[in-house]
């Protein structure tokens, strides 16, 4: 079973793919067996047969995974998945995951468009009076990915191009374990994040405890005799 | 009767620190918007369901909580799912979010208890205290629903000691929350002979219900998300063709029939108690009602369980098809609402539709006609009760 190890999440804007216009991704996974990651995906072609390449460069760089994805199989928003055997020695090691169009799609006409689309939505340039029906025109004809403006992900970094970027594409990071695995790895973080705010933990484990021994204890509870005030005169509200 | 509270408390908070629903963290959204925009802006939200009154209430209780939430708190309640999930400080937030909604439902509890001889309280309070039920749509869900039922519970007490105003005001308090308590103001209207005393209880209803609205109606979105939301008609939808393109509405029709009885009845008064609930069971019996609104009928269900011990296994089957209709949604309603300690459980797929395929939806047809009809039996048991939460006895 995959278990999810980072993500960065935050959508403020779409940043396309297509000629002249690659994306990139780094990561530096915590857990070994990285094996899926998950993009969020713009496809204004349903049906289309154009192809997009993925590739996942290690720190050597070497490409360790690499696949053709084709318009016809993505709808217009979602989560695109890609799941891959685990890759064992993962754990703080630098990945890069380059999204870009295949070779036989390049336009050259649509590059310079499609970067100032790009500049346009990372607000590094507006768009010229008049070229409204151009840019939506080459909008409709490439996938775009979710990209969130501030760089609240702290194992990696975006690129357009060899350029990088202030924020983050939206991607999750997978790493595989077994069911054991998994229960250990969750109870473990659980146990690290709540610590983290422990005048609460330390508040609510008292509360825990005084309430246990008030229902629990034999005895009486002499604690009636000094919420009975309270209770008549809540009850009197009631009575006729 | 303080130990059982006390007992169903600890079962509460254990399991609502670390439980989250997404109804309930995209409610708490957007009543944190209330710190910085208007009411119009809420309800640009087309996520924003519910009337004003929730949404007052529930930021009443955020700024009553503020002193012991950290300051980052607003700020965790505009961050994505995940995000939020992965928050240190989630458990603070929702015990204290969650503490008023627990509170409110002992509270609803305790009353509806003082409803029943003094012998069945302990044993009534003790069923709602371990109810699946309950501790599922309160304590993990948080649903919303605990403000309408808990004031459902003061006007039958108001109403069962003839206070006929008061039970009609808070009457319109629950229906200020969401509208299905107005289902009972017909029944509570015709429980007397006297024009004048009905017009004088629907005055006292309409004074709360329009009162606490009356911010929200000039909002254009108020009308379109909320008051005529298509949550709203689910009840409409199961219909019968009658030819002509004319249809009848099965709820319309088992309401009418229903109120016809009543109108008919002897003694109104004493048979009211029991229109408290009977109304209501339609929604579930002919519509594919949310499974977080059976909160509405759990003390019908336990009148049951406690007063027909030997038909306990219809109980037992209604409670097994509500387990099976959650299993079988999506992961938020059951296995992902542990989300805030694994924040993975989030994001998981409904884990059994790889298994069942498209079965999913046949089965869960299987388990809402098995509940209709669970419903319609306990519809008919409650009427022919003797008693049905209509004693009152100082302890």
């Amino acid at each position: 079973m995959r278990k999810l190890d980072l993500f960065a999440e935050t959508n403020d804007t779409r940043l396309f793919v297509g000629p002249g216009n690659t994306l990139k991704q780094t990561f530096v996974p915590q857990h070994d067996r990285l094996s899926g990651i998950r993009l969020f995906v713009f496809n204004p072609k349903l049906g289309g047969k154009s192809l997009y390449k993925l590739l996942l460069i290690d720190n050597e760089d070497r490409i360790v995974w690499q696949d053709l994805i084709s318009e016809s199989s993505l709808g217009w928003e979602m989560e695109l998945r890609t799941d891959f055997t685990p890759f064992t020695n993962s754990k703080n090691k630098k990945f890069t995951l380059l999204i870009s169009t295949d070779k036989e799609n390049n336009d050259p006409e649509n590059t310079e468009i499609l970067s100032l689309i790009n500049k346009y939505r990372l607000k590094e340039a507006a768009i010229p009076q008049g070229m409204e029906e151009t840019i939506d025109r080459v909008e409709k004809n490439y996938l775009s990915l979710a990209y969130g403006e501030k760089d609240l992900f702290a194992y990696g970094e975006a690129y357009l191009n060899e350029t990088e970027l202030n924020g983050d594409l939206v991607i999750k990071t997978y790493y595989s374990t077994n069911a054991v695995g998994f229960i250990g790895d969750s109870l473990k973080e659980f146990g690290k994040k709540i610590l983290i705010d422990r005048s609460f933990i330390i508040f609510y484990l008292l509360l825990v405890f005084i309430i246990t021994y008030l229902v629990f204890w034999k005895n009486k509870i002499r604690l009636t005799a000094s919420i009975k005030p309270w209770k008549n005169s809540l009850l009197r509200i009631f009575k006729k | 009767m303080l130990r059982i509270l006390l007992a169903g408390l600890l079962i509460r908070i254990i399991i609502g620190t670390f439980t989250i629903n997404w109804d309930f963290l995209k409610v708490t959204q957007i009543t944190a918007k209330m710190a910085t925009s208007s009411l119009a802006v809420i309800y640009s939200d087309p996520l924003s369901l519910y009337p004003a009154l929730t949404y007052y209430t529930r930021y009443f209780f955020i700024i009553l909580g503020k002193p012991f939430l950290t300051d980052g708190f607003f700020q965790w309640a505009g961050k994505s799912e995940l995000t939020l999930m992965s928050d240190p400080f989630i458990f603070r937030y929702l015990f204290l979010l969650k503490l008023p909604f627990i509170l409110l439902e002992l509270a609803t509890a305790y009353v509806f208890s003082l409803l029943l001889p003094l012998k069945k309280r302990g044993v009534f309070l003790y069923s709602w205290m371990i109810s699946p039920i309950a501790i599922y749509t309160i304590a993990a869900f948080t649903n919303v629903d605990v403000f309408p039922l808990f004031f459902i519970a003061l006007s039958l007490l108001f109403f069962v000691k003839r206070r006929d105003y008061f039970s009609s005001f808070f009457l319109g308090v629950a229906s200020a929350y969401k509208f299905f308590p107005g289902l009972i103001l017909p029944f509570l209207i015709f429980s007397t002979d006297s024009m004048k005393k009905r017009v004088q209880i629907a005055f006292f209803f309409l004074l709360p219900f329009i009162g606490s609205q009356i911010p929200a109606l000039a909002i254009p979105q108020y009308w379109q998300n909320s008051l005529l939301a298509e949550a709203n008609r689910v009840i409409f939808t199961a219909t019968l063709d009658i030819g002509h393109n004319k249809l009848v509405i099965f709820f319309v029709l088992f309401f009418a029939l229903l109120f016809f009885k009543f109108i008919t009845e002897k003694n109104k008064r004493e048979m009211l108690p029991k229109y408290f609930f009977l109304p209501i069971m339609p929604v579930f019996i002919v519509s594919a009602f949310n499974v977080q609104w059976v909160y509405w009928i759990l003390p019908a269900i336990l009148f049951h369980l406690l007063y027909f011990k030997n038909q306990k296994i219809i109980n037992i089957i209604f409670h097994l098809s509500i387990l099976g209709i959650i299993l079988l949604s999506q992961t938020a309603l059951h296995i992902g609402m542990l989300s805030p300690i694994e924040p993975s459980l989030w994001t998981l797929d409904r884990p059994l539709n790889k298994y069942l395929g498209d079965n999913v939806f046949f089965l869960t047809n299987i388990f809402y006609s098995v509940i209709s009809a669970c419903l319609i039996y306990l519809s008919y048991r409650i009427y022919k009760a003797v008693d049905f939460f209509n004693s009152y006895e100082k302890a």
